[in-house]
């Protein structure tokens, strides 16, 4: 399992520890570390281990973004409302296995060094990094991991079981302890994509439970559980569990008594009473600058939590927020931001979304009705309602001019971005419109000049919007209702609840509904427009239930692009090799573009955040995503205050 | 007197047990409940949660129960053993969570409402003394002007202008640095450094309301004979005036101080969203955006008893001070 090792026969090392951080070959252990100046005081007085034995035998080594930073300073940054767990996992808690390089390209190591995938991808075997710490000293080892799949994830009363990212065949891995520190996933099926999956927010999930003190409270590891529990009044184990060892997606898990792996630890916990939640550095964390300086650069962070857009957008005016686009880098406020950022101090910097388009307008193409199924499973019929579209004005009337035409593909920025495939359909060409619907057997007209379908009825569609999600589909769906108006099809707006609308999906009750087009840069790990691979298929529900289960009463089985989609993606599965997947998935989307599974308007511009100008080490672009959980994939730890 | 104060009682139970009822059936009228929010809330995030994990998510917190049911659980741990439940979004107790902020509302909203009547009870007098004058036509442009601008809008202006003129955004009762901080002489000094401003945005809406009702009642108790007897006998006008109608003019609004009650804690929300408050009700507002069922239900609660509350102690004075409420 050395670097850059591809074995030919049954195993191939596909990807392995070479990668580290871009430019930063593996060097030698570091020299010329000094001791942390705000950890000296602590380490004189024995109260901390000196440098040394803190750090792992093999420290990751973080490449700078600028160059090498100073000790000390706080980050500040605000919070919003009720449990803003994710903001805190992006910006303080991505420390997955393996992790996503900073311009989203390859998985690099990170909490393992190297690893080994099996042919058919059914088996990972991890090594781990050596001498990693917790926050408490003990030794981060294969144990810890073991023990979230094993004993969590595979244990009947937790919620949910194996997370959907993990599972393969339906089922979640089994965790093997090779020794300390190698550590083996195996797979019911193939599960190619485990690693990209890995390096996401959600990965971080394997990495947060620290085995020693979890163990606790659970019934496999402590007979006295119940008793806990009782005294807790928690409801079960998992309760109480919860409670003193936290879950992935709550406030709860940010407490000090926590042992955890980030570069920085909450010194009180996050409460509904919390008003600022502040963390001091993590004494043992695994990661040093080339120069061998232990990180975080920044001593502490202090996340103000507010209840309004406004407060936090005027403390980031003020320049009393340091770095930050989360809640404040609105449309809205670009403007008021730009002309405050003297007064500030802070500059900005770009995020690209990970969205193909702010407006996916996906028809039903397993519609219930037989004739509307054989109406908009039409492609001619797709095709034309996408041509009828003025794009150019409803980008300059509601989206104030930014973003361009744009269908359904990958952004430009994406490794998977092939030229023509966004652009497909876009052109504003009502004639055609017209010769295409006259063609489709859609050329009788009722009294108010609208189509009839074959049976006589009005050709009117039905669009699900909810507004409160994105304000501008209102808007947009109203401008399409006009442009349909003028080539005969009926477009009526239903604006809906949002649990109505998946309910209506779900059971297949509904003509078509508008909702944001993801994924854009990472398309593997969220196609659910590409290919029926979930609830959010709502092209083709009934296709997806089939891929569930072909004899589900509501199933349909999919015509033969559908099923060449499916037999790619799971040649996708059953491939780890990155420049596979991507030629796979490149086909998928083309089909998926060829075919129209959604009608896209508008290609989202960048978005931004701000800075400050003496916080330093901020790329000027990064992507802006769940799947790279941004800023996370940056390194946070290596931010410094000039 | 006992048989009245014991029907009063007996009727306030009975409201409160009406209440808390439809506190939690309001709170779980909108379609989904805390489970479907939450997975708004993250999809909002990027992070799409799949079905099986949502109902992983419903049995974990127990909504998979009937309505009645949950109702009758939560109930009976209030009145056994006055445990209000477990707030979702927190995973704490309910108690954990409220009391602290309830007692930062009433702080902020008592002392706004004592700001509110030391400045509206010499302006709404002075405005009927001096009918039609400069100084009433001021006092009453200021009236309406606080009166139609929205609280929020005041606050938002407030914390612009201070921006501008400060640098720094005027939000919170503390600087960060005194959040965590024992309560000692400077984080005291900060608190009312900071307090200020929400009192000033709550107490403008309310002034004006006030200064109204008090110039129009006392309009009317002016003109009456025993003003002017008072005057013919030679009293000073000052003493006068602040002995007998003001007195008289103020009753109206001495009676309406229990519906009071339950405004010490509700009134600010807007505000205390917009200020970033640690104040209940930015709290309230998130558990019903959340559907987080207890939390909002033992506000509810708590101010529907406030609410029946004030009213019994309205008709208690109402009683003492007119003989024939007590005897019909």
């Amino acid at each position: 399992m050395t670097e850059g090792n591809h074995l030919a026969s049954t195993r191939r090392a596909v990807l392995a520890g070479a990668m580290a951080m871009a430019a930063a070959p593996l060097m030698p252990r570091p020299v010329a570390a000094r001791e942390v100046p705000s950890l000296a005081a602590d380490v004189a007085a024995g109260r901390l281990p000196p440098l040394a034995e803190r750090l792992p035998e093999e420290p990751l080594v973080v490449q700078p973004v600028e160059r090498i930073g100073r000790y000390g300073g706080t980050w500040r940054a605000g919070l919003r409302g009720g449990g803003d767990t994710i903001g805190l996992i992006r910006m303080l808690g991505y420390e997955p296995l393996v992790a996503w390089d900073r311009e989203w390209r390859n998985v690099v190591p990170h909490l393992a060094t190297a690893w080994e995938v099996s042919d058919e991808a059914r088996v990972y075997t991890f090594r781990l990094r050596r001498g990693v710490r917790w926050s408490d000293g003990k030794p981060f080892t294969a144990e810890d991991i073991a023990f979230v799949v094993n004993d969590l994830f595979a244990h009947p009363d937790w919620p949910g079981g194996a997370p959907t990212w993990l599972r393969s065949g339906g089922a979640g891995p089994r965790a093997e302890v090779v020794d300390a520190h190698t550590l083996r996933l195996v797979f019911r099926a193939p599960h190619g994509l485990l690693l990209q999956h890995l390096a996401t927010g959600r990965g971080t999930e394997l990495t947060m439970y620290q085995r020693a003190h979890c163990a606790q409270f659970h019934p496999a590891t402590n007979p006295n559980v119940e008793q806990l529990v009782r005294e807790g009044n928690h409801r079960n184990w998992v309760a109480l569990f919860q409670a003193r060892c936290g879950q992935v997606f709550t406030a709860q898990r940010w407490q000090p008594t926590i042992p955890t792996l980030n570069a920085w630890i909450p010194e009180t916990p996050y409460t509904g009473a919390t008003q600022v939640l502040n963390f001091r550095r993590n004494p043992f964390y695994w990661k040093v600058d080339p120069e061998g300086n232990q990180l975080p650069y920044l001593d502490r962070v202090s996340f103000r939590i507010s209840d309004s857009v406004e407060d936090l957008t005027l403390r980031a005016m003020a320049g009393e927020i340091d770095m930050q686009d989360r809640h404040i880098a609105t449309l809205a406020n670009r403007a008021v931001f730009h002309d405050n950022r003297e007064r500030g101090g802070y500059r900005f910097f770009e995020v690209v979304p990970d969205l193909y388009n702010a407006v996916a307008l996906m028809l039903n193409q397993t519609h219930r009705d037989p004739v509307m199924r054989s109406v908009l499973g039409n492609r001619e019929v797709r095709r034309a309602l996408s041509h009828a579209i003025n794009r150019r004005e409803i980008i300059d009337a509601v989206f104030v001019g930014q973003g361009r035409p744009w269908g359904l593909g990958s952004r430009p920025e994406s490794p998977l971005y092939q030229p023509g495939v966004g652009e497909a359909h876009t052109v504003f060409d009502r004639a055609l419109a017209n010769r295409l619907l006259d063609e489709a057997g859609l050329r009788n007209r009722d009294r108010q000049g609208f189509r009839l379908l074959p049976d006589g009825r009005r050709f009117s569609i039905e669009v699900m919007i909810i507004p409160a999600v994105r304000p501008e589909w209102g808007d947009a769906a109203e401008m399409i209702q006009r442009d349909w108006r003028q080539v005969g099809v009926e477009l009526r707006i239903a604006t809906i609840d949002r649990t109505l609308m998946e309910e209506r999906r779900n059971r297949n009750e509904f003509d078509a509904l508008i909702w944001e087009g993801s994924a854009g840069l990472g398309e593997a790990l969220q196609p659910d427009h590409f290919l029926p691979s979930s609830w959010w298929s709502a092209f083709g529900i009934a296709w997806f239930r089939w891929v569930q289960s072909p004899t589900h009463p509501d199933a349909m089985e999919p015509p033969a692009h559908v099923k060449r989609q499916l037999a790619l993606y799971d040649e996708m599965l059953r491939s780890a090799d990155p420049a596979v997947q991507a030629e796979r998935m490149k086909e998928i989307i083309r089909i998926a573009s060829d075919q129209l599974y959604a009608i896209g308007i508008v290609l989202p511009p960048n978005g931004y955040g701000i800075v400050r100008n003496t916080f330093r080490n901020v790329p000027a672009s990064m992507p802006g995503s769940w799947s790279w959980p941004h800023p996370g994939p940056v390194q946070t730890s290596q931010f410094f205050l000039a | 007197m006992a048989l009245f104060l014991l029907r009063r009682l007996g009727a306030m139970v009975a409201t409160l047990v009406a209440i808390s009822l439809i506190a939690f059936a309001v709170i779980e009228l909108p379609p989904g409940d805390f489970a479907t929010a939450y997975v708004a809330a993250m999809q909002a995030n990027g992070v799409v949660m799949t079905e099986e994990e949502i109902a992983g998510l419903r049995a974990a917190y127990g909504l998979d129960g009937g309505l009645l049911e949950r109702y009758a659980a939560w109930i009976w741990a209030i009145l056994s053993r006055g445990d209000f439940g477990q707030s979702f979004e927190w995973r704490q107790p309910v108690s954990d969570l409220i009391w602290g902020r309830v007692g930062m509302s009433m702080v902020v909203e008592l002392t706004a409402l004592v700001v509110m009547w030391c400045v509206a009870l010499p302006i709404g007098v002075y405005s009927a003394v001096r009918r039609y004058t400069v100084g009433d036509y001021a006092a009453t442009l200021f009236g309406f002007l606080g009166l139609a601008v929205p609280n929020f809008l005041l606050a938002l202006g407030l914390m612009y202008l201070s921006f501008r003129l400060t640098g720094s955004a005027l939000s919170g009762l503390n600087d960060d640095r005194f959040i965590d901080a024992p309560w000692d002489a400077a984080r005291i000094a900060d608190f009312l450094a900071h307090l200020w401003a929400p009192v000033l945005v709550l107490a403008t809406a309310g002034m004006a309301h006030l200064i109204r009702v008090l110039r129009a009642n006392l309009l009317d108790e002016l003109n009456k004979p025993y003003v002017v007897a008072a005057r013919a006998r030679g009293l000073p006008e000052g003493r006068l005036i602040w002995k007998y109608p003001v007195r008289v003019a103020l009753n109206p609004l001495v009676s309406s101080i229990g519906l009071l009650l339950p405004t010490l804690i509700s009134s600010s929300v807007v505000v205390g969203v917009v200020m970033s408050l640690p104040t209940a009700g930015p709290l309230l507002l998130r558990a019903l955006m959340s559907q987080d069922t207890y939390l909002a239900g033992a506000f509810i609660l708590l101010m529907g008893t406030l609410a029946i509350l004030g009213t019994v102690i309205s008709d208690l004075l109402l009683a003492l001070v007119d003989p024939r409420v007590r005897h019909r």
